[in-house]
């Protein structure tokens, strides 16, 4: 272990780690999601006017 | 640095995104479908974490990419700075919410997954608030771009804060090592080799793959988008500095074409 290292082995596994996976994953697919539909959108209108 | 001076001609960008665009969204849309699947069906648990580290391989792709694009900008930003090439300006603008939103995602996912390895949503040690200095670098960066009305001041006061922002991507990546953490100190781009299996760091690695055509793709149609705009908006009168818009409607930059011939469409 790095000196600098704080040992967090007892905290590891109290809580459920479930709804904490699920939020991460669900969070990370809309937000990237709506990131692509936001450029998408606006590349679409331009892409209209040329 | 031929391939830059190359694709800072606007009609050479435009050439070489038209095939390029399709093949990276193919690549983005299979990398994040074979990578997730793989991440939640197929990796193995971690030996201490359990499935809390399932989070991983969304969490770490989107800080590798937060900083990234940060280097990329930085590197936009000097090459416009220098060369005075507005569409590696533009690529710059044009990046920065795109890296601003993988920061935000990278905070988020990393809270979520402190409060099941840690117990806490938040802590101010060196790798969090590096983190969120970069988030603000990021605002800060876009809000310049926005308050700022001569495109061509703007780019260059935008630039000089992307470059001097630059210094916080080596404190980010050497935070766990310098001091003390919650974070463990680098396990998979460190001198060795990952620490980790590779049935772990093999799915880690496509996500990222992923991450990384994806932001290619958006930003190829955010410069296609701005290039587009800019050629439809009616011709300006001569008040506003052209020397650095060589992306604007041909006519217009003309007067642009002794200052950098080779950037002029």
């Amino acid at each position: 272990m790095n000196e600098n290292e704080i040992d967090i082995s007892h905290y590891i596994q109290e809580i459920d780690p479930t709804p904490y996976i699920a939020a991460s994953w669900i969070v990370s697919g809309l937000l990237l999601g709506a990131m692509a539909l936001w450029v998408w959108y606006d590349w679409q209108k331009a892409r209209k006017n040329i | 640095m031929k391939w830059l001076t190359h694709m800072a001609n606007p009609e050479r960008f435009l050439k070489f995104a038209k095939p390029a665009l399709p093949v990276f969204a193919v690549l983005t849309v299979l990398l994040l479908l074979v990578g997730g699947l793989w991440s939640l069906l197929i990796a193995p648990e971690d030996k201490l974490q359990g499935a809390a580290a399932r989070m991983l391989y969304v969490h770490v792709p989107a800080a590798w990419m937060s900083m990234a694009v940060y280097a990329f900008m930085a590197g936009a930003s000097l090459v416009g700075y220098i060369w005075r090439h507005s569409l590696a300006d533009f690529a710059a603008r044009e990046a920065a919410p795109l890296g601003m939103a993988f920061t935000f995602l990278a905070l988020l996912t990393g809270s979520l997954w402190g409060k099941t390895t840690w117990g806490v949503w938040w802590d101010w040690d060196a790798r969090m608030t590096s983190m969120l200095v970069l988030l603000f670098i990021y605002a800060g960066y876009i809000t310049l771009w926005r308050v700022i009305d001569n495109e061509a001041q703007a780019a260059r006061l935008a630039a000089i804060l992307c470059m001097i922002g630059a210094i916080n991507i080596p404190i980010i990546k050497f935070s766990v090592d310098y001091w003390e953490t919650l974070h463990q100190p680098a396990s998979i781009i460190r001198e060795g080799g990952p620490a980790m299996p590779p049935s772990m760091y093999l799915p880690l690695f496509v996500m990222a793959f992923g991450y990384q055509f994806l932001f290619a793709s958006l930003l190829v149609m955010r410069l296609q988008t701005v290039i587009w705009r800019r050629r439809s908006m009616p011709v300006r009168p001569a008040s506003r500095p052209a020397a650095n818009h060589p992306v604007s409607a041909p006519q217009a930059s003309t007067q642009s074409a002794n200052a950098n011939p080779d950037t002029s469409p």
